[in-house]
C-alpha cells in the first residue's frame, strides 16, 4: 500500500511533460503540479504546519485546488475540502469542528471570516487565492497570519513532511438528516484502496482524458481526481453545468475519453436541443453516481453515447466513494441496480438483529473493505453507530439478487438530493425558524424534472406577521449557500403532524401537489 | 448612463437572485457565476425572463458565459438578438 503523494510522484516520474490539468488555454503538466505542490508543502512546513494538522481548502475547481490538496498531503497534514459556495456559519463551523490550523480560500470567501477571529483560536494561517483587495471586508485578521497563494510557494530548499499510509489524508464533511455535518475520516490507505479498485474496473490509463464538471470537494469529485492522477491521465476543466453547451463543447474540443456526472447532469445534457450536434465519439467511459438514476434516463444515455461504456455506481463518503458498480455489459439486464461490490469490497444485507439475510430480502446494506473510513471526526457516538464488528452500516435499505447485484429501496429518507447536492433539511429549517416573523418551518424535497429534487419550505408565520417570501429568501441567502435556498415556499397556518407529534412530511408533499394543481 | 434594457436586466437579477437587496454591489462587468449570483437553475430563470420580457428565444448553444455571465454581456446579447 502506498500514499496519495507517492502516486502523484510516480506519475510525474513516468511522464513529467504529460498534461495533468487543462483549463481553457492553460495546461499544467505532471512535473509542474509535482513541483508546485512540493513548494507549497515546503511553505506550509516552514510556517509551522506539522504532521496531522488539518488544513481546509475552500477553493473553486481550478489547478490551484489540486496544487493545494497535494501540498497539504506532502506536508503530512490532512485536507479538509469544503464547498467554495459557502457562508460564515458553515465555514466557521467546519473550521472549528476540524480544529483547522490553516485555511486556503478564494478571495471572494475571505469576507466570511471577517470578525470571526475570536471564534477560531486554533486557526493560525489564512491563505488567500486571488487579490485580497477583492475582499476588503476582512478588517482585522486577528491572530492568524494572512498571506496570498503565490507567497506560499516556497522558493527555498524543498522540505517534505512524514506521510504514512495510516495517516488521515482527508476529512470530508457530509450532511446528515439531523444535526451538524459529520467529518468522515479517510486515510491514505482508504483512498488508495478505492482508487485501485476504480482504476481496475474503469480500465483507466494515462491516455484517458476526463471532462470534469464535478466539484473536487465532493467525495465523487475527490475520487475522480485521485483515480486519474494515479494513472497519469489528464483532467479537463469542462466548465460549469450552468452553461451545459460549453461542457459538451469542451468534451468535443479536447477529445475527452471520460465523463462523470450525477443523474441531473445527464438529464440536463440530454435535454439540450443541440446535443446531437456535438461530436462525443471520443467518450470511452461515462460514470454516474451520487443518486439513483431512473432506468429511462439510463436508457436515453446509452442511446445518446453508444460508443461509451456506461458505469452506474453506488457508494458513500464513508467508503472513500465507491462500494458497487454495474459492469456496462450487465447494464441492460440489471437496470435499476446499484451494482455489485467493487474489487476489494464485500457487501451484505443484514436484518435488524445483525443476521445475514437471504437474497431478495430487504435489509440494511453493510460493507467491508480497506476503503471503509476510520470513523467520524470527534464523534465516537456516530462512529460506533456506523462502524460495527459487522462492517460499515450504510443506513441504506436494499436487497440483493442471486447474482450479488444490489437494489436499493430507500436511502436516508429525509435527505434532499438536488443535483449533485445532498442536503439535510434540518439546517435549512433552523435558518428559517430563526427569521423574525416565522413560527415554525418544515423543509422537504419535492420532485423536479431537472435536479431530481428541489427544496420546499413550508412556513407557519408567527401571529401578527404577514408572510413575505422575498424577505424570507433574502434572510436565507445571508446564511445559506444558494443551492440550499428553497425553490418553493408555502405559508400555512399549522404544520401537519403524526400522532406522535412528528411532522408528517408526506402530507407536506401532498399539500404542495394540491397547490401546484390549483 | 445605463440603457433601459440594462436597467431591466439588473432589476430582474436584484429582485430574483439577491431578493431585492443589491448589497453585493454587482457591477455591470462582474461575473455573475464567480460572484455566486447565478447557478444552473438561475440561468434558466434568466432564459425565461429574456423570453417573456424581450421576446427573445435563447437557443441551447447560445447559453454560454459570453452571453450570460454579466449584466453587460446580457445587455449586449439582447441588443444583438433584437438586431
Amino acid at each position: 500500500m502506498t500514499t496519495l503523494p507517492a502516486l502523484l510522484w510516480q506519475a510525474a516520474e513516468r511522464s513529467p511533460d504529460h498534461p495533468v490539468f487543462i483549463q481553457g488555454q492553460s495546461v499544467t503538466t505532471y512535473a509542474e503540479l509535482d513541483l508546485a505542490s512540493s513548494r507549497m508543502a515546503s511553505g506550509l512546513l516552514r510556517l509551522g504546519v506539522v504532521h496531522g494538522d488539518r488544513i481546509a481548502l475552500v477553493l473553486d475547481g481550478t489547478v490551484d485546488f489540486i496544487i493545494a490538496y497535494y501540498a497539504v498531503l506532502k506536508a503530512g497534514a490532512t485536507v479538509v475540502p469544503l464547498s467554495s459556495d459557502t457562508r460564515t456559519s458553515p465555514l466557521v463551523y467546519a473550521l472549528q469542528h476540524s480544529e483547522a490550523k490553516g485555511v486556503i480560500l478564494d478571495a471572494k470567501n475571505l469576507k466570511y471570516l471577517s470578525g470571526c477571529a475570536s471564534e477560531l483560536p486554533l486557526l493560525a494561517l489564512v491563505v488567500c487565492r486571488g487579490a485580497r483587495r477583492a475582499a476588503p471586508s476582512l478588517a482585522q485578521p486577528g491572530h492568524f497570519q494572512c498571506m496570498e497563494f503565490d507567497e506560499l510557494l516556497d522558493r527555498g530548499e524543498l522540505l517534505s513532511g512524514r506521510v504514512d499510509v495510516e495517516d488521515l489524508a482527508c476529512l470530508i464533511y457530509t450532511s446528515g438528516t439531523t444535526g451538524k455535518p459529520k467529518g468522515v475520516m479517510l486515510t491514505h490507505r482508504n483512498l488508495v484502496a478505492n482508487v485501485r479498485s476504480i482504476v481496475q474496473y474503469l480500465e483507466l490509463d494515462a491516455r484517458d482524458r476526463i471532462a470534469m464538471v464535478l466539484p473536487f470537494y465532493y467525495v465523487y469529485g475527490n475520487s475522480v481526481l485521485h483515480t486519474h492522477i494515479s494513472v497519469g491521465a489528464t483532467i479537463v476543466h469542462a466548465g460549469s453545468m450552468t452553461f451545459p453547451a460549453q461542457v459538451l463543447e469542451n468534451i468535443a474540443a479536447h477529445r475527452c475519453s471520460g465523463f462523470s456526472g450525477v443523474p441531473s447532469t445527464f438529464a440536463r445534457l440530454l435535454g439540450l436541443s443541440e446535443f446531437e450536434g456535438y461530436d462525443l465519439s471520443s467518450l470511452r467511459y461515462v460514470t454516474q453516481a451520487g443518486a439513483a438514476m431512473t432506468p429511462s434516463l439510463t436508457a436515453r444515455l446509452r442511446a445518446a453515447v453508444p460508443n461509451a461504456r456506461i458505469f452506474v455506481m453506488y457508494g458513500q463518503s464513508e467508503a472513500a466513494a465507491r462500494l458497487a458498480y454495474v459492469p456496462p455489459e450487465d447494464l441492460p439486464r440489471k437496470l435499476g441496480s446499484a451494482g455489485k461490490a467493487i474489487p476489494g469490497v464485500k457487501l451484505k444485507i443484514l436484518g435488524p438483529d445483525g443476521q445475514v439475510l437471504p437474497s431478495k430480502t430487504t435489509g440494511e446494506v453493510v460493507a467491508e473493505g480497506e476503503n471503509i473510513m476510520r470513523g467520524y471526526w470527534r464523534d465516537p457516538e456516530q462512529t460506533s453507530r456506523a462502524l460495527r464488528p459487522t462492517g460499515l452500516h450504510t443506513g441504506d435499505l436494499g436487497w440483493m439478487d442471486e447474482d450479488g447485484f444490489l437494489f436499493l429501496v430507500g436511502r436516508d429518507s429525509e435527505m434532499i438530493k438536488s443535483g449533485a447536492h445532498r442536503i439535510g433539511p434540518r439546517e435549512i429549517e433552523c435558518v428559517i425558524e430563526a427569521i423574525e416573523g416565522v413560527r415554525e418551518c418544515a423543509v422537504v424535497g419535492v420532485p423536479d424534472e431537472l435536479l431530481g429534487q428541489v427544496i420546499l419550505a413550508v412556513v407557519v408565520p408567527a401571529e401578527g406577521h404577514v408572510f413575505d417570501r422575498q424577505k424570507l429568501l433574502r434572510a436565507c441567502l445571508d446564511e445559506l449557500p444558494r443551492y440550499k435556498l428553497p425553490t418553493h415556499v408555502l405559508a400555512i397556518s399549522e404544520l401537519p403532524r403524526t400522532h406522535t407529534g412528528k411532522i408528517a412530511r408526506a402530507e407536506l408533499l401532498e399539500l404542495f401537489r394540491a397547490q401546484s394543481c390549483e | 448612463m445605463s440603457s433601459p434594457i440594462e436597467t431591466e436586466i439588473r432589476s430582474f437579477i436584484v429582485k430574483n437572485f439577491l431578493f431585492g437587496v443589491d448589497d453585493a454591489a454587482i457591477t455591470t462587468d462582474d461575473s455573475l457565476l464567480d460572484k455566486g449570483v447565478i447557478d444552473s437553475t438561475g440561468v434558466l430563470e434568466l432564459v425565461g425572463f429574456l423570453d417573456e420580457n424581450f421576446g427573445i428565444h435563447v437557443d441551447d448553444n447560445e447559453l454560454v458565459p459570453s452571453n450570460f455571465d454579466s449584466i453587460a454581456k446580457l445587455t449586449a446579447f439582447v441588443n444583438r438578438k433584437r438586431g
